[in-house]
């Protein structure tokens, strides 16, 4: 069994790919969630905890539970931060999608969800501004994100274009299969079926790819 | 060869009967230990140091082979730590304790007892034990330091620095050969780990800063490419991220061109990748230095960093999103890995990684609070 900061991540990896009784919760043969949380508390290693509720948000907003990661957000932020440490981009990625995702499903409150994910990308425009590389990807998938909020449908598509293009680049795969996934969304919400057809099959082709490398994972969730 | 010859003797130790042949064959022992545990073969080490030490009469060997004993009991307990063997390796260390002569011999075995209880989840008590040891090499840390000692802190070494860039520093700097400072560099060095893993936060603020303070003062050694590293950490943590990426470039460069820095290594590449190299290069580009820290760190026995090379290059892969099965097969083998190598130290790694956010987020807090404060009262460091 692993532990403290392994162990989330390695459930994660378990439950994408589909080695979990349940998919929404962290316990399986890596660690049992409850148990995890008993025990880092009684340690005092509440990090630990706070790294778990991160793990959960970026698992849950995969799967489309869009209010469970939010609520992993918000322990995350309650809790911890993250510094400069290199998962600042995923964290800042994963908090403003479901933002974002919570401002398009619950339109009533769409100010209060905007403000939140405004503030993860004015962090990656300073940080992109000190000649950082790596908030170019998340940056540029936030804004897209946005404009799809309202956007008319070329200005969309050219950014989320532009997303996949950076995602395809770095290397990133799992930002360029759900960057695919959030584009055929908003075509097929705008009803232009053959564009939203078009990135459902790159999509699954990016799948493809990866399950020719050994992975079997991002089927559940496109 | 030698091993084969010292092996060959070591099955017919009753055969060595006078006092001389016996110490010569722990001697003998003693020399096969340190090329085995160069050569990370650490159960061998282990077997060597004590044939060696079984070697020497029980009786008087404190005092007829002072040194000799003091070698072979500091090798074995350095090589236990490293192996993971963390019970046995405190009593060795408690027994040669007791029999230590001056506080400079004692200063190795108090590293590895210090390291030996945080790997036993004891880190208050470890953290004593280190600041107790700086204390009698004449720094003075405070003992329950606050937002406002560390401010001071920070204040002195912003002074000290007179608006030098990290590269500046690295060519003006002297090179420092006080065997006591070198020491002081290297506790304060464990300090920052672990005061780090016990939610000390203001402690390591201290130590971080203290470490870049007596580079600054004293001149350069092998420990002063984490100097530069953590305090490259803060400075980004409080949002100066160009100048802190680079005093970790400089790090890096110190690791190359200090002598014994390789023993470092590990320490340095697990803070310079994981806060400070992606500021300006792509992630990617820290898998590979992450990958090396560890090995690097597992040869020179900076296990613990070494654990957190790889936590570091697991949570690289995952933000990449590296495809899951081989990422669900890169943690179980570093699970497996860091339990081979030492339990308690994997489950101490972990926490520590965990930490650092945490740490850095509080510590740019208030920092930034009271650094905002000060400006406006006209109490710049600048």
């Amino acid at each position: 069994m692993a532990d403290g900061l392994s162990a989330p991540w390695l459930q994660f990896a378990m439950n994408l790919r589909n080695k979990a009784l349940d998919p929404l919760v962290l316990t399986g043969d890596a660690m049992n969630e409850a148990e995890f949380v008993r025990h880092s508390t009684a340690n005092k290693h509440m990090v630990a905890v706070h790294n778990m509720n991160f793990v959960r948000m970026v698992l849950l907003y995969i799967l489309g539970e869009l209010e469970g990661a939010d609520h992993g957000r918000r322990v995350w932020e309650q809790g911890s931060g993250e510094g400069s440490h290199f998962l600042m981009y995923f964290v800042v990625l994963f908090s403003g999608l479901t933002s974002l995702g919570l401002a398009r499903k619950y339109p009533r409150k769409r100010r209060k969800y905007l403000a939140r994910a405004n503030r993860h990308i004015k962090k990656m425009e300073a940080l992109l501004r000190d000649g950082c590389v790596n908030a170019m990807l998340v940056l540029r998938f936030l804004l897209a994100e946005r404009l799809s909020l309202k956007g008319d449908l070329g200005v969309v598509r050219k950014a989320y274009d532009e997303t996949i293009n950076i995602a395809g680049r770095t290397g990133s795969r799992l930002v360029k299969a759900l960057a695919l996934e959030r584009a055929g969304d908003f075509m097929l919400d705008r009803g232009d079926l053959y564009l939203a057809s078009d990135y459902f099959e790159q999509a699954v082709d990016e799948v493809r790819i990866r399950q020719s490398r050994g992975n079997r994972v991002d089927s559940v969730f496109l | 060869m030698f091993f084969a010859g010292v092996d060959l003797v070591s099955k017919f130790t009753s055969h060595f009967t006078t006092a001389e042949s016996r110490i010569e064959l722990a001697r003998l022992s003693l020399e096969a230990g340190k090329i085995a545990e160069m050569k990370s073969a650490f159960i061998p080490a282990t077997q060597y140091l004590k044939t060696g030490i079984s070697m020497l009469d029980p009786t008087d060997r404190w005092t007829k082979n002072y040194e000799l004993c003091l070698d072979l009991h500091t090798k074995a307990a350095e090589v236990g730590r490293t192996y993971g063997d963390c019970h046995a390796t405190l009593c060795l260390v408690e027994e040669t304790i007791s029999h230590a002569r001056s506080f400079k011999d004692k200063i190795k075995l108090l590293y590895v007892k210090m390291f030996v209880l945080a790997g036993q989840q004891k880190l208050v008590e470890a953290y004593k034990v280190c600041l107790g040891v700086l204390k009698e090499l004449g720094v003075r840390m405070p003992s329950n330091p606050k937002t406002i000692h560390v401010l001071i802190e920070y204040a002195h070494t912003k002074r000290l620095l007179k608006g030098r860039k990290p590269r500046d520093l690295m060519l003006s700097l002297p090179q420092l050969s006080d065997e006591l400072h070198i020491i002081s560099l290297l506790f304060l060095d464990a300090a920052g780990m672990i005061s780090w893993s016990a939610d000390l936060e203001e402690h390591t603020s201290m130590v971080f800063l203290r470490m870049m303070r007596l580079t600054l003062k004293h001149g350069l050694c092998k420990y002063s490419s984490f100097a530069f590293a953590t305090y490259g950490m803060v400075l980004a943590a409080l949002g100066d991220r160009n100048t802190g990426y680079e005093f970790g470039r400089v790090a890096l460069e110190l690791n190359a061109t200090q002598d014994g820095a390789r023993g470092c290594i590990s320490s340095t590449t697990v803070v310079v990748q994981s806060f400070l190299t992606h500021l300006k290069q792509p992630l990617y580009n820290s898998l590979a230095p992450m990958m090396e820290g560890h090995q690097i760190g597992m040869q020179t026995g900076e296990i613990e960093f070494a654990a957190l090379c790889l936590s570091g290059h697991g949570g690289i892969l995952v933000a990449l999103g590296t495809n899951l099965e081989s990422l669900e097969k890169s943690f179980l083998n570093y699970g497996t890995l860091m339990l081979f190598t030492s339990c308690p130290m994997h489950m101490f790694a972990s926490s520590t990684l965990s930490l650092l956010p945490l740490k850095l987020r509080f510590f740019a807090n208030t920092v930034k609070g009271w650094l905002m404060a000060f400006r406006l009262l006209g109490f710049s460091s600048r």
